[in-house]
């Protein structure tokens, strides 16, 4: 059954259980604060072009995105960008980034309104474009919708 | 048993699609508990303020724009401010279409909005100045 209006003793409150599932959607000129929800996405060097797929549970629109270099240098052919379809395809949802410098951020100078939101069970497709030492964490900021 | 405030607990487990700031805790600088990070958005369309009274105390803590509606024109920006104190610089939105425009500054003296003040997005120059606002906030445990 359930209980509205009423507090969890600090020592009962549930740990390590929330997620996105249980944010709230938020909408424009919002008066309370819509949680922020954070995917990250380890993309690999690996042999070529590709993509690093992830299905999102719940409907989010993606409001930020940026990459962090790792695993050493890479090179100034790299490229990672948010698409709404495998292969390069779709539609950008972010600019390409690129980073060169192990440990450097690259932050996306673009978002396209026009494809920003994921809905539930749909994949964002992370695509790298690779010359050489491509390895990176890709984090997307998102809220739930 | 249950929860947080206006948070409903169905056989003991957290309701989906529910947590708001409102079930989020204040925490003081040096926190060893991270904060759960808030966002706030308006779509600011021409010239003018779009005020949204806010029901918790937030710190701001960045800003930024994703310019929409086609390109920005000479003079358009945009300005987050605790009512008509500014937060972040004016930010230029003469800029082309999905273009992210990121707040430079952010004035911590004016960053603290109360419970029940205004959060302020103001655009300036001409009809062209389009984009989303998008505010990265924190729950305060006062202003």
């Amino acid at each position: 059954m359930g209980y509205l209006q009423t507090t969890y003793p600090a020592a009962q409150a549930p740990q390590n259980a929330l997620g996105a599932a249980n944010f709230a959607s938020g909408s424009n000129s919002n008066v309370v604060g819509t949680p922020a929800v954070i995917y990250r996405i380890n993309v690999p060097d690996g042999g070529g072009n590709g993509d690093v797929s992830v299905v999102v549970a719940q409907g989010i629109r993606v409001i930020d995105a940026w990459v962090v270099k790792t695993v050493g240098a890479g090179d100034a052919g790299n490229s990672w960008t948010l698409r709404t379809a495998a292969g390069g395809g779709g539609t950008a949802v972010t600019s390409a980034m690129n980073v060169i410098t192990d440990t450097r951020i690259t932050r996306t100078t673009t978002i396209d309104d026009a494809v920003h939101e994921f809905a539930p069970g749909s994949t964002m497709f992370l695509r790298r474009v690779r010359v050489a030492g491509a390895d990176c964490i890709v984090y997307i900021l998102a809220v739930r919708t | 048993m249950a929860f947080v405030q206006d948070t409903l607990i169905i056989e003991g487990s957290i309701a989906t699609n529910n947590l708001d700031a409102n079930a989020m805790a204040s925490r003081a600088d040096q926190n060893v508990l991270g904060r759960e990070a808030l966002v706030y958005r308006a779509a600011v369309a021409g010239v003018g303020n779009t005020d949204v009274t806010l029901q918790q105390a937030v710190r701001v803590l960045a800003v930024w724009c994703v310019k929409t509606g086609g390109a920005g024109a000479g003079g358009d920006t945009i300005t987050v401010s605790n009512g008509a104190s500014a937060i972040t610089n004016a930010m230029v939105t003469n800029v082309a279409d999905t273009t992210v425009v990121r707040a430079t500054s952010v004035d911590r003296t004016n960053a603290n909005i109360a419970a029940g003040g205004t959060l302020r997005y103001t655009g300036a120059g001409a009809a062209t100045n389009a984009a989303i606002v998008y505010v990265l906030a924190a729950r305060n445990s006062g202003a």
